[in-house]
């Protein structure tokens, strides 16, 4: 049986302890009569043999005394009647067998000499004196096996068997009967506590069975059923309020969270995406907001910084950028003092910003709700750019402004300036006429040089005055054919190129939206200069052609010559105003004609570059936008 | 039990020792009978009033020559009957028989031995004797050589007759031949 007592049914335990306590009984009943009645059996046989062995030491005495053998053996030949006798014999006095039984029976099987009565291994052994009134004739001995003892073992052994088996039967049977006496109302109790913990009904009831410590047992639970079904009620109507305080107070309390995590996720979003630097600490110093922005305007992250050095730490300077800005002054020092600060300029300089950024901070405390500092906020803006912009901008309206003045002055003074000349043009006319032939020599020759200096005057005006007016007297934009244009050019030049038997080659040529008269103006300008710095011995000739690169909205064109060229390193300079790289003699020009040029092509917001080498010819590329930002 | 050749020869001189030795070796045949006298005061009893009072001898008488020598004296030296201590008691003449309760009748009486026995015939005395007429002659006891044993035979009319009485097992033991 595997199941131990303990978790064993109560009617099988009520059984088990019948059986045990009743079958130990009867063991132990068993054992010590049997036990009992084998010491008697012992005792009786012991007493009975030596009663034998009395009365054949009374009928021996004269045998022995008269040692009289045959006499002596038909006293012990008494013993045949009893079988379980096995041998006998009569010692004298000294100790030697007289007679003995069985007749025949060899001397060596007796004892040598007579000794004590009492039991052996498997037979009993019985001395008993012979006496003659006090005298000891000698002494019969006999010997008697055990088994009678050992039938009457087993006979006892087999009678305490079938007791204890039908004692076991009829409790067993008895048990069964009464042992539901008691398990039936104590199984009948624990059928409805079952029931009860299954179906969770507690108005069942137990039955009751009697007046026992069971019913009293059943009274008792039936009360604790009665207040537990009651309690459960109670308990039920609780839960149901709980229940409903529960659900309403989660569904609060989902919508606060849900509340708060968008606030988080707001709060996140905006300090991550934000381009201030945001930074909190709490009443320790220690930081607890760091934003993205902060980490990149300061060059690293808050780890590892001593609470007493956060200023330091992070390069900080006043705004001159030299004098370190002192800690007791910094924004979240001032916070966590309880001050505000607004738009403090500073200086950083990290290993992020070798040339440092200049930064507006402020900063306020953080108040719990009795007012008490609990932390401190700092905001901070990386402001070096704006600043740059913001003197760019003064700049450029500075430049403008002088720009402009200067234009009016080359206006003014250009206009101004014509006047005089033409009266002395006038004026040196007038005087050729009336002193035709009466001057001399020398003042014939003053005179055609102050004529020939107005006239170059009066070319510097009208270039200065064209210069100005690419701006000032600037029309709309319209579609232009640069072929046409080139074509009207070439017409015009027609007779500096008979003088020279140069020749102007003209590719294919884009279509564009520019300001015609400066178009003209702007070619008219590079193809004379083409012409004009020609080599001494050779005919120029001057290629011009372009582009329009539609996908990219811009047209390339390019003016080359094979004229005398120009050192590289003034690629840049030649579009100066009144920068020019040879004498006046060896070539005329005022050196405005690539100022007016550059500044046409900039008002059409192209770009204009000179490439050349020394006797290798000039080229220039201008590059302009077919359609004009209108 | 088969006997070797040397065990036979053995025996044979032993017996013929013996044989040879009995004539000579009277006491030992003597030490027998005196231990039979003595037997018999412990297997015949009595009456107390035989005895004048508790402590009276118990007397053995030997009549005539004495065949024991000191053998009998020895031998009931010391033991008593019923609290009376043994005696041996010589007598010359049946004449001077008195009080005793044993009477062995030596040998060297056998001419006499009617007239003795006659004249003890009314006296509760148990006699014992060794002539061969012995018990016709009126005596009560006679022992009887038989090989190299010593048997005895009771004159049991005699016997029936008389104040004392001889324990049934003597009579058991006794040679059951008449004379």
């Amino acid at each position: 049986m595997s199941m131990s007592f303990r978790d064993m049914p109560i009617r099988r335990k009520l059984m088990t302890v019948i059986l045990l306590t009743s079958g130990a009984v009867l063991m132990l009943s068993c054992a010590g009569f049997c036990t009992y009645e084998m010491v008697a059996l012992r005792k009786g046989m012991l007493k009975e043999y030596t009663t034998g062995a009395q009365i054949i030491a009374a009928n021996s005495t004269a045998s022995l005394a008269f040692r009289n053998e045959a006499d002596a053996a038909e006293v012990l030949a008494a013993f045949k009647t009893d079988p379980r006798v096995v041998e006998a014999c009569l010692y004298d006095q000294k100790g030697k067998v007289l007679a003995r039984y069985p007749a025949g029976a060899p001397v060596s099987i007796f004892p040598t000499h007579p000794s004590e009565s009492g039991y052996r291994q498997d037979h009993l052994e019985i001395f008993y004196p012979v006496l003659q009134g006090s005298r000891v004739l000698g002494t019969v001995f006999l010997q008697s096996d055990l088994s009678d003892l050992s039938e009457r073992y087993y006979a006892y052994a087999w009678l305490a068997g079938a007791i204890i088996a039908c004692s076991i039967l009829l409790a067993y049977l008895l048990s069964r009967m009464l042992q539901k006496q008691i398990s039936t109302p104590v199984l009948g109790l624990v059928e409805t506590a079952k029931l009860i913990s299954q179906e969770g009904d507690f108005s069942v009831r137990a039955e009751k069975s009697g007046e026992d410590e069971v019913g009293a047992l059943t009274d008792a639970f039936n009360q604790v059923l009665a207040r537990v079904e009651d309690q459960e009620q109670a308990i039920r109507k609780l839960n149901a309020d709980l229940e409903e305080r529960i659900v309403e107070r989660t569904a609060e309390l989902a919508l606060t969270g849900r509340k708060l995590e968008e606030n988080k996720n707001l709060l996140d979003s905006v300090l991550h995406n934000i381009k201030d630097g945001i930074v909190a600490v709490d009443e320790k110093g220690r930081y607890f907001v760091f934003n993205p922005a902060a980490e990149k305007i300061m060059g690293r992250t808050p780890e590892g910084i001593l609470d007493n050095k956060r200023m330091e730490h992070f390069g900080l300077f006043r705004p001159d950028g030299v004098t370190p800005f002192p800690e007791s002054e910094g924004v979240l020092s001032r916070a966590l003092r309880g001050l505000e600060t607004h738009d403090l300029e500073m200086f950083v300089r990290n290993p992020l910003h070798p040339d440092g950024l200049l930064i507006i901070t402020s900063g306020r405390p953080l108040l719990d709700e009795k007012g008490k500092t609990m932390g401190g906020v700092g905001i901070f803006r990386d402001v070096t750019e704006q600043k740059r912009q913001e003197n760019l901008k003064i700049y450029a309206k500075a430049l403008e402004n002088s720009n402009r003045e200067l234009q009016d002055f080359i206006f003014v003074a250009s206009h101004d300036l014509q006047e005089p000349l033409r009266k002395i043009q006038s004026y040196g006319n007038f005087l050729l006429d009336e002193t035709k032939g009466s001057l001399s020599e020398a003042a014939s020759v003053y005179l055609a040089r102050i004529q020939t200096a107005a006239k170059r005057m009066s070319g510097l005006i009208e270039d200065l005055l064209q210069l100005t007016r690419v701006t000032t007297k600037a029309k709309p934009f319209e579609l232009v054919n640069v072929s046409e244009i080139v074509g009207e050019v070439q017409a015009d030049l027609e007779l500096k190129l008979r003088e020279t038997g140069g020749k102007i080659m003209i590719g294919e040529l884009p279509e564009l939206e520019a300001d015609p008269t400066q178009m003209r103006q702007l070619f008219q300008n590079l193809i004379s200069n083409a012409l004009k710095y020609r080599k001494a011995d050779v005919a120029p000739v001057v290629m011009v052609q372009g582009k329009a690169d539609e996908g990219k909205g811009w047209c390339r064109v390019l003016v080359r010559d094979n004229g005398i060229g120009f050192d590289p390193k003034y690629s840049e300079k030649i579009f100066n105003i009144f920068q020019r790289l040879h004498a006046n003699d060896e070539y005329e020009g005022t050196g405005i004609g690539l100022a007016i040029c550059r500044k046409v092509v900039e008002r059409h917001s192209g770009t204009i570059t000179a490439r050349g080498e020394v006797g290798k010819g000039a080229e220039f590329e201008i590059v302009l936008p077919i359609k004009q930002a209108k | 039990m088969i006997l070797s050749r040397r065990h036979f020869l053995t025996s044979m001189i032993l017996a013929g020792f013996v044989l040879l030795g009995a004539g000579q070796s009277v006491s030992e045949e003597y030490q027998v009978k005196a231990l039979f006298l003595f037997n018999f005061a412990q297997f015949v009893k009595w009456p107390s009033s035989d005895f004048s009072s508790a402590n009276e001898p118990f007397r053995i008488g030997v009549l005539g020559e004495n065949p024991f020598g000191t053998f009998l004296s020895e031998t009931v030296k010391g033991e008593s009957v019923e609290g009376h201590p043994l005696v041996v008691q010589h007598y010359d003449s049946p004449a001077a028989v008195k009080d005793c309760k044993i009477l062995f009748v030596s040998d060297s009486e056998k001419e006499a031995i009617g007239q003795i026995l006659a004249a003890l015939k009314d006296r509760d005395v148990l006699t014992v004797g060794d002539t061969p007429d012995f018990l016709k002659e009126g005596g009560i006891i006679r022992f009887v050589p038989e090989g190299n044993k010593i048997h005895f035979r009771v004159g049991l009319d005699r016997a029936n007759n008389l104040k004392f009485s001889i324990s049934s097992k003597v009579l058991r033991l006794a040679d059951p031949g008449k004379d």
